[in-house]
């Protein structure tokens, strides 16, 4: 822009801008820093931050601010060139277990034991792809625009896969989450989950769990593939380095693993997601969706009604608490899925537009929520609304998708979101 | 190692050690407790064995066993650890360009600034008191305020224009 500026940013976010603004060429940039948080802080406060110290330096916070934007420029600040940054070595040596420490202790891990990716075990792995291991697979970074992405290889995504544990004939699919670009560890304060939903004949063919306890910790192919998307989110997209490329205040333990849905295609009365989506049913799909995590899956409204329970009230219940900042996925067990069907849901979609129609909000509650009301509220349709109209929760039913998994044993519901 | 097993209709509470032939228990009385009948019970160790499924041969074989396998950990003690080498699993970061900050202001005295908020919460009345900071203690400058558009990490061109033709320097702050 070429207009002095002075970035100020709370403590809270020190090693995230000083790393960041490194990594894009001003590792002097002065920035100067606020005590956390501002949100939600009175305006008397607020005031009292600025006639304060900045926390990280202890000197007079405006007069950095305005030191910021006046002193001359060093040489150092004046600098221009390009630097290549260094990941290390290509390869390491040392015993296995020094091995396994030495990837623990440099953050290459999900801090549970892998399996080392010898040259061996990594040739043995790329055979499960067509893919020549030094093809681009795509780019990853903690946020968007916010970081510089990191670029990727077959060969590197087949490494991760190794330590999490995957054989060769699961990388198609970790490949495919690689590909989508969407880590599984963002740099947000909200700890957000991620999720894939997988379709297609590989599902039987790789014997993957759709039944009993699908999305726990019961089946090789799920659980290496979902482990396979945490170690590359952190080794190829430098994502999960907490206070620098990693803020999520309080974790989540989905991302150990994430949420690996493999529709249970036989048992469901529907059309498969993917199919839905426009691919053929012998298609292998896999697709990825990012929220906060996975509702309460019973105890929703009108699930005890007989003869038939009412399970579109029971999911518009598990609806509710669910913000509207991204779209929502139901994630029924086939049995809750046969008596939708009962019910008069003959196809998934004619489930979203009830569930998009109903799972409304009053404007009030809309205009007090974080982030969550804004779509609704913006545009035509909001123009003359008043505090207690309802408006949907959801702006469109395409946000609004349905998937079904689980092995029957109960009427399980919940939504991720 | 502790651990704890459950053995058909008994559990089993104890400190065993494994190696890679047979399981010995060093524990020497083991207590194990019915859990069908509630009382506790004491069980000889060939019962026990049994009921883990362990052929109490095994521990008669595992006394010659046990020297052999010292001789080879001694050998392979003296060779030293065995070096393996493994990949490193790192993508590749893209190149930085340094880029030299924007000159600055000898003073700004009499000085438009702009004060633009990333969006985040809260940014907008932080900087709304940094416009009142000024007007106490150096009013000769002058504040705008400005909410850049899009999500926080996205560019705002137009903005910056205006800023680069209307402007002199920027407060940015982010909120949260």
């Amino acid at each position: 822009m070429g207009i002095p500026t002075a970035p100020m940013v709370t403590i809270a976010f020190k090693d995230l801008a000083l790393t960041n603004a490194a990594k894009k060429g001003m590792p002097l940039e002065r920035i100067c820093f606020t005590p956390h948080p501002i949100w939600g802080k009175s305006e008397a406060e607020m005031y009292a931050y600025l006639e304060g110290n900045d926390p990280v330096r202890g000197i007079p916070l405006m007069k950095e601010v305005v030191d910021a934007l006046t002193k001359p420029l060093t040489d150092d600040e004046k600098k221009t060139g390009v630097t290549t940054p260094s990941v290390g070595p290509p390869t390491y040596v040392d015993t296995a277990d020094n091995l396994q420490k030495y990837y623990m202790d440099n953050g290459m891990t999900d801090f549970m034991p892998i399996i080392l990716p010898t040259q061996e075990k990594v040739d043995a792995m790329l055979k499960g792809s067509s893919h020549h291991p030094d093809e681009v697979v795509g780019q990853l970074t903690p946020a968007r625009g916010a970081f510089p992405a990191w670029q990727f290889t077959v060969k590197q995504v087949a490494i991760n896969a190794v330590m999490a544990g995957a054989e060769p004939e699961y990388l198609p699919i970790i490949l495919a989450i690689a590909a989508s670009e969407l880590p599984s560890l963002s740099s947000s304060t909200n700890s957000f989950a991620t999720a894939a939903i997988i379709n297609g004949p590989i599902r039987d063919k790789l014997n993957m769990n759709y039944g009993i306890g699908a999305m726990g910790p019961f089946n090789q192919v799920n659980a290496s593939v979902g482990r396979a998307w945490t170690l590359l989110s952190k080794n190829l997209g430098n994502c999960g380095l907490p206070g620098e490329t990693y803020l999520g205040t309080q974790g989540n333990v989905v991302e150990f693993n994430n949420l690996i849905i493999v529709e249970n295609e036989k048992d469901s009365p529907w059309t498969p997601f993917h199919v839905q989506k426009g691919f053929k049913p012998d298609e292998n799909v896999v697709s990825v969706f990012f929220g906060y995590g996975i509702s309460q899956g019973q105890g929703g409204k009108g699930s005890a009604i007989k003869p038939v329970p009412q399970f579109d009230q029971g999911l518009l219940y598990n609806f509710t608490p669910l913000t509207s900042i991204f779209g929502a996925v139901a994630v029924l067990d086939p049995l809750v899925a046969k008596d939708l069907v009962e019910l008069g849901y003959e196809t998934k979609e004619k489930l979203s537009e009830w569930l998009q129609k109903n799972a409304t909000l009053t404007v009030r509650d809309a205009r007090t929520m974080l982030f969550t009301g804004g779509a609704a509220l913006r545009g035509p349709q909001a123009a003359g609304l008043k505090d207690d109209d309802l408006i949907p929760r959801w702006p469109s039913t395409a946000l609004i998708n349905v998937v079904v998994v689980g092995g029957q044993t109960n009427r399980s519901c919940p939504a991720f979101s | 190692m502790n651990a704890f097993f459950q053995a058909g209709n008994l559990s089993f509470r104890g400190s065993i050690s494994v190696d890679k032939r047979v399981r010995t228990f060093t524990n020497s009385q083991p207590m194990v407790r019915n859990t069908v009948r509630g009382g506790p019970m004491k069980i000889n160790r060939r019962t026990l064995l049994s009921l883990l499924g362990v052929a109490p041969t095994a521990l008669i074989s595992s006394a010659a066993g046990s020297e052999q396998l010292k001789n080879k950990k001694k050998i392979a003690e003296a060779a030293g650890p065995t070096k393996i080498e493994t990949l490193n699993p790192r993508g590749i970061p893209p190149a930085i360009t340094l880029v030299p900050l924007a000159p600055r202001l000898a003073s700004i005295e009499g000085k438009t600034i702009y004060l633009v908020s990333d969006g985040f919460p809260g940014a907008d009345t932080f900087l709304n008191q940094i416009s009142i900071w000024f007007k106490k203690n150096m009013p000769s400058v002058a504040t705008v305020f400005r909410l850049k558009a899009g999500g926080f990490a996205d560019d705002d061109p137009k903005l910056w224009a205006e800023i680069k033709d209307k402007g002199n320097a920027v407060i940015m702050a982010i909120g949260h």
